[in-house]
């Protein structure tokens, strides 16, 4: 327990050399991120664990170094997770990709015993396609601006020594000891950190009228309720540095001058629930968190709420009313949270990775923090990257790089195959940008000015195969579904936008519906009662807007990519049909007839579009059109 | 406060709750489905929307201020608008015709108002079944989700029987588990119906059975509730009629009515027997205070959620079964007329009733209870002009009734009718009264023998949660379920809104005002009652009075710990429901029965376990003797024991 500012001092000192020790030492650290541990991270950590321990090689007591013993470490997410399970060996530098149980002892004999590298394990630079030893010899690593991310592949996620180790809490103390919070809000303003959570609201703002507000109790309540299908940037930041977003939490909850912070995660996310409930309880039993922080007088308690699946509590009055064991629908605002918010106190609601920017913010000082990123948009944002990308994964970039950048230099561009068409960034609540907005700084404003947005930070590249029409339906799919059923323009708009969607799909839309369609999201785009509504038509719009040509396509009954079932049409090219019959027999349907040696013929009224008879066919006589 | 709508500068209340309502006010009425002033404000339906300052809100939620400029008018608001009811009606159960709500509906009325010809949108009928297990039926095919039931059975009743269940297009208002409505705590006061703007809640319609009944040649006898004439006239256009019941007695009989009565005489009758009641009670000091029990709706709250205070309500019948049973017990030997040979039938504005009606207790009283819609329903199919209708005074002997009978139709009625009684037989020295809040009024009464007791009256079920807090401050509380009282009742025809109800009670005071008898002691057909057929205690008591069963969603099961045979004992009950419980009921449990065996008190004193007394909050709860200990100690329950023990 450590009673002052000046103890914490001490202690942080010891952390950071004991740190230092320990990297120049033989450390292995593994990633335990969520996709690396699908990946079997926990069998190559426990393969590794038993490979030591078999040679005696195992430093048992993690804390005291021996000097010829190795330290095995589980770290939090690197990014990386489609080349996952990770390893990187200290102090070579080593970073593992795609490690199995069976190179276990390869790496104990090569790199542990005698400090080589195993080549082939090396990650592959997207760009270079080069097998590069380090991964900060990558162009992805390069081209990134690690900031939230800084100690990435060598940080503890479980150990809060080695958070301090790394300089975690000194912020806290820094505050707490020689900051008033009037001039702790006034720095976050000054730093103008904007909301991660999509909306890009000034946070400084948020916490001055939090703190403004009248009242003795007061809540701080984090937004971990990352619902878009593709996005993982909360996760991989609860998972890989709790502390971190602990540590900004207490901040605020010291700026704003509440005594109860609530951290909403969502129940899917179990590795991040129980890392955060464990960082509670290490930052506890150290006096970081609880009654009387470190000797100054100030308590401030976080507990975990777990949400239970509703995307719509992403919404901040919704995620206050599940805090508060009510259904989980959004209210009209004002009363903003600020002024009414947790059971009718003045609440701050920030989103996971607002709060992680708090201690680096007051660490390196505001003009520091500004070097990162635009005017405007201060600071890096992390993105999940995901669709037929060279490398997808978590990435952190500054505010105002390109998603040329982010596609091409980072992830290494398309996938072998593939041609790029369109970017969905924002999740189901974002817009698609066609190929001219790849030159585009990402920041708040200049989205904005696209009719796109931040969102929380996903980005899913979508190629020539994907047809955009489809790509709207499926994010209406998932907002019809996610709604809240509380406004009418976003319960039955949606609903019926999906409709006509599939209408589109399914070859039946006629001209009228493209207006239709326009109108109907415009409305529920303009009346709807919250976020999710007001967004839920942007797929839409933005396809509406680059791509018509598509939705006109489908109404004369084409799907340009192939991609909808309903309007492909299989032929029997009559000049290279052998007339074997082996279509025939292979249809499920029926749907082929003809005589032998003569060319077949496909019976469309029939024909279930799978496709089978286009495998089996030796002559590629059976096209698609 | 001065603001432009649509380039009018208009001067609207400065304390309006929001732009909705200071429009409503200056005679603009924005287009909504989701607001009413009675309970929170919602913001779903998004009707309501408006311009300000080049911005799309909606006017439920925002707050006029000095200068603002408005726009109502615009063709991207209209568009919405349409955008919006072609949205909800898409879903909608679109049967109008057949519809309770037909020509009542506002949805109906805005998809003419807005000239919805077409609909753009595919048909998504919802069909979660109707709900015809309680007089209230629920038929969620026609339900917009506006959420007012919703909010009107928890903010205004303090009930909370229904709420929002699934996600998205599958969103529904349910019961817990979706539990047929007439399983439920619902109280069935229909406030949920009242306030429905669609056809998705209505009431039973029974009008099938009267047909019956009068195909069959049986002896039909009506009677009348008091507010039921304040509201019909709403429906037929006729304003401040003070004879509206004697028409409707001389319509009565043109339908085939052999009889009809004046339930005001049955309050006359239950005032009577209440003010002794209560007089009784006051002078013992024991079970109060007394509540009264007029309205099924109040006693089936009581039921459920306050059974330890079953005892506090008056054990005389409603006006409705008082009078019943006296037609049918007592009425019927006097014309010879066998009791099953009456069909008897009564009007009222309440929904409850119904389930009243059909209560174990008081089976074969009341054939049939309707609702004054359903009266109308009968007056229109009739194609009589109730103005035509020349009024006929209601039959004898049951058919007059002093001023303060009348006014059990509104909230304060009974009260003051119990205090007529009181005023008469005992005198009054000294009142006074005090309104706390809207709904709530409390009154210091002095009588002539130097009694004095404490009064409160209140209306909404929501309200007596707050005073079940401090009940030790009242010796006698008059509770009417429905806003305003029987006015107000679920069974009223539409709109039944607070504007309107506050009308019916002012009719109702008009026609109490031209009624010549002031106390129920002057009601020379109850005094002669009294005397021919009440007289004997036994009897009086077996007709008019009744009794309570307590409703807990748990049944009633004792756990016998240390059981003692026989009558003179005390009996302990300790809840070990969850929350008591956790808070330590069984520790408590356990350290009563060792005194108890260790003392010499054992034999004398009974130790019961029980579960759940329905008042988790102040946990943990013991019923000494039946009074409710809550937040309970050893030492409070050795001292509630007594010092003999």
């Amino acid at each position: 327990m450590l009673e002052s500012v000046r103890e914490f001092f001490d202690y942080a000192e010891k952390q950071k050399q004991v740190r230092q020790e320990k990297l120049n030492k033989r450390s292995v650290y593994v990633c335990v991120g969520t996709g690396c541990t699908a990946k079997g991270a926990l069998k190559v950590f426990a393969a590794l664990e038993e490979e030591l321990r078999k040679r005696n090689l195992l430093n048992v007591e993690l804390h005291k170094l021996e000097d010829e013993k190795v330290n095995l470490y589980r770290t939090g997410c690197c990014g990386r997770c489609s080349s996952g399970p990770l390893v990187k060996v200290t102090p070579e530098g080593f970073f593992y990709s795609n490690v199995r149980v069976e190179d276990v002892p390869e790496i104990v004999e090569k790199t542990i015993l005698k400090g080589e590298p195993v080549e082939r394990l090396f990650l592959v630079d997207p760009k270079t396609g080069q097998r590069v030893p380090r991964l900060e010899d990558t162009s992805l690593f390069k081209n990134q601006n690690f900031y939230i991310m800084e100690d990435i592949g060598a940080s503890e996620c479980e150990s809060i020594e080695d958070y301090i180790g790394r300089g975690g809490y000194s912020s806290l103390a820094k505050v707490l000891s020689s900051m008033t919070p009037e001039e702790v809000i006034e720095t976050v303003k000054a730093s103008g950190l904007r909301g991660r959570g999509g909306g890009g609201f000034p946070t400084g703002l948020k916490w001055e009228l939090t703190r403004k507000t009248p009242g003795d109790v007061k809540f701080v309540v984090c937004n971990g309720d990352e619902g878009d299908p593709g996005a993982f940037m909360n996760r991989t930041l609860l998972e890989r540095d709790p502390h971190l977003v602990l540590e900004g939490m207490i901040i605020a909850g010291y700026a704003v001058g509440a005594q109860k912070g609530y951290a909403y995660i969502r129940a899917e996310y179990p590795l991040a629930v129980r890392m955060f409930r464990k960082a509670i309880e290490d930052a506890k039993k150290l006096g970081l968190l609880g009654e009387n922080i470190l000797g100054t007088g100030f308590s401030f308690d976080v507990e975990v709420k777990e949400g239970a699946g509703a995307f719509v509590c992403g919404e901040e009055t919704a995620l206050l009313a599940s805090i508060e064991g009510r259904r989980g629908m959004p209210r009209p605002r004002p009363p903003f949270p600020a002024q009414s918010g947790l059971w009718g106190k003045p609440t701050l609601i920030n989103n996971v990775e607002t709060y992680a920017n708090v201690p680096r913010i007051i660490r390196d000082g505001v003009e520091n923090y500004r070097k990162r990123g635009t005017a405007g948009s201060p600071g890096t944002k992390m993105f999940s990257v995901a669709g037929p990308l060279k490398v997808t994964g978590i990435i952190e970039v500054e505010f105002g790089t390109t998603l040329r950048k982010i596609i091409y230099d980072i992830c290494g561009g398309m996938a072998e195959g593939e041609e790029f068409k369109a970017v969905q960034i924002g999740g189901p609540s974002g817009a698609c940008l066609s190929e001219e907005f790849l030159d585009m700084p990402l920041d708040y404003d200049t989205l904005k000015k696209a009719d796109a947005m931040v969102g929380s930070g996903g980005i899913v590249v979508i190629t020539k195969k994907t047809c955009m029409v489809e790509v709207a339906r499926f994010f209406l799919d998932f907002t019809k579904r996610e709604s809240c059923g509380k406004c009418v323009p976003c319960r039955e708009g949606t609903m019926q936008a999906y409709v006509i969607l599939e209408k589109f799909t399914h070859g039946k839309a006629i001209k009228e519906d493209l207006q239709t369609l326009e109108e109907l999201s415009k409305t529920i785009k303009v009346a709807s009662l919250c976020g999710l509504g007001k967004t839920a038509p942007n797929p839409i719009l933005s396809t509406l807007k680059l791509f018509k040509d598509e939705y006109i396509a489908h109404i004369e009954g084409r799907c340009p990519s192939g991609t909808c079932t309903a309007l492909k049409k299989y032929i029997i090219n009559k000049n290279l049909c052998k007339g074997c019959g082996l279509c025939a027999r292979t249809c499920p349907q029926g749907a082929i007839t003809g005589e032998r040696g003569k060319p077949y013929e496909i019976d469309q009224e029939r024909c279930a579009k799978c496709g089978l008879c286009v495998e089996k066919c030796r002559f590629k006589a059976i096209e698609l059109v | 406060m001065k603001i432009t709508v649509d380039g009018r500068e208009l001067s609207i209340n400065p304390n309006a709750r929001n732009l909705l309502e200071a429009l409503r006010e200056v005679g603009i009425e924005i287009p909504n489905l989701c607001y009413l002033s009675e309970v929170s404000v919602y913001g779903a339906c998004r009707m309501c929307l408006v311009e300000v300052d080049g911005q799309i809100v909606t006017s439920c939620t925002t707050k006029p201020y000095e200068g603002m400029k408005v726009k109502i008018n615009t063709p991207e608001i209209h568009r919405m608008r349409k955008t919006i009811l072609e949205l909800i009606l898409a879903s909608h159960n679109r049967d109008c015709t057949t519809c309770d709500k037909n020509g009542s509906c506002k949805l109906q009325k805005y998809a003419e108002d807005f000239g919805i010809r077409e609909i753009r949108f595919q048909p998504m009928k919802k069909e979660n079944g109707v709900d015809k297990s309680s007089p209230i039926v629920r038929d969620s095919s026609k339900c917009i989700l506006c959420g007012d039931c919703v909010r009107v059975c928890e903010e205004v009743q303090g009930v909370g029987v229904i709420d929002f269940a699934k996600r998205g297009h599958e969103t529904k208002v349910t019961t817990a588990f979706d539990t047929p409505l007439g399983e439920t705590e619902c109280v069935f006061c229909g406030q949920c119906v009242a306030y429905c703007p669609t056809g998705a809640l209505s009431v039973r319609d029974d009008l099938d059975k009267l047909m019956e009944a009068l195909e069959e040649g049986k002896m039909v006898v009506g009677m009348i509730a008091p507010a039921v004439r304040t509201a019909i006239q709403e429906v037929f256009g006729i304003r401040d009629e003070v004879a509206m019941a004697e028409r409707l007695v001389a319509f009565l009989k043109m339908m085939g009515f052999s009889k009809v009565f004046d339930v005001s005489f049955g309050a006359d009758l239950v005032a009577y027997e209440e003010a002794h009641e209560f007089h009784e009670r006051l002078k013992k000091r024991e079970r109060l205070p007394q509540f009264t029990s007029c309205c099924p709706a109040w006693v089936k709250f009581v039921e459920h959620n306050y059974p330890h205070l079953l005892p506090n309500l008056s054990t005389v019948k409603s006006p409705q079964q008082a009078l019943g049973t006296v037609i049918k017990k007592v009425y019927s030997k006097k014309i010879g007329v066998s009791e099953d040979q009456i069909f008897l039938v009564s009007f009222m504005p309440c929904t409850a009733k119904k389930f009243e009606a059909q209560r174990e207790e008081h089976r074969g009283i009341v054939d049939l209870v309707l609702t004054t819609r359903e009266l109308v329903q009968l007056v229109k199919m009739s194609r009589v002009d109730l103005n035509t209708v020349v009024p006929q005074p209601f039959d004898r002997p049951y058919g007059i009734s002093s001023q303060a009978g009348l006014g059990f139709g509104r909230s304060g009625g009974v009260f003051a009718c119990v205090l007529e009684v009181l005023r008469e037989e005992v005198g009054v020295v000294e009142e006074e009264y005090s309104t706390p809040m809207d709904g709530v009024r409390y009154a210091n009464i002095s009588l002539r023998d130097g009694t004095k007791f404490r009064g409160a009256i209140v209306y909404g079920l929501g309200k007596v949660r707050e005073l079940m807090r401090h009940l030790e401050d009242f010796d006698i509380v008059e509770v009417m379920a429905c806003n305003f009282g029987c006015v107000g009742g679920g069974g009223q025809p539409y709109p039944n809104d607070t504007k309107t109800r506050q009308f019916r009670a002012q009719i109702l005071r008009s026609t109490m005002g031209i009624k010549t008898l002031v106390s129920p002691n002057e009601n020379y057909y109850l005094v002669k009652l009294y005397e021919e057929d009440l007289r004997d205690e036994e009897a009086r008591h077996h007709l008019i009075h009744t009794n309570y069963k307590p409703r807990r969603r748990y049944p009633e099961k004792d756990v016998e710990l240390l059981p003692v045979p026989g009558d003179s004992k005390k009996t302990v009950k300790v809840c070990l429901g969850t929350s008591c419980y956790t808070k330590g009921s069984y520790t408590l449990l356990k350290k009563l029965i060792d005194h108890v065996k260790e003392s010499d008190v054992e034999g004398r004193v009974e130790v019961l376990g029980t579960f759940c007394l329905e008042n988790c909050g102040k946990s943990p709860n013991v019923l000494v003797d039946g009074k409710l200990l809550s937040e309970a100690t050893f030492e409070k329950v050795l001292k509630e024991l007594g010092e003999d023990v």
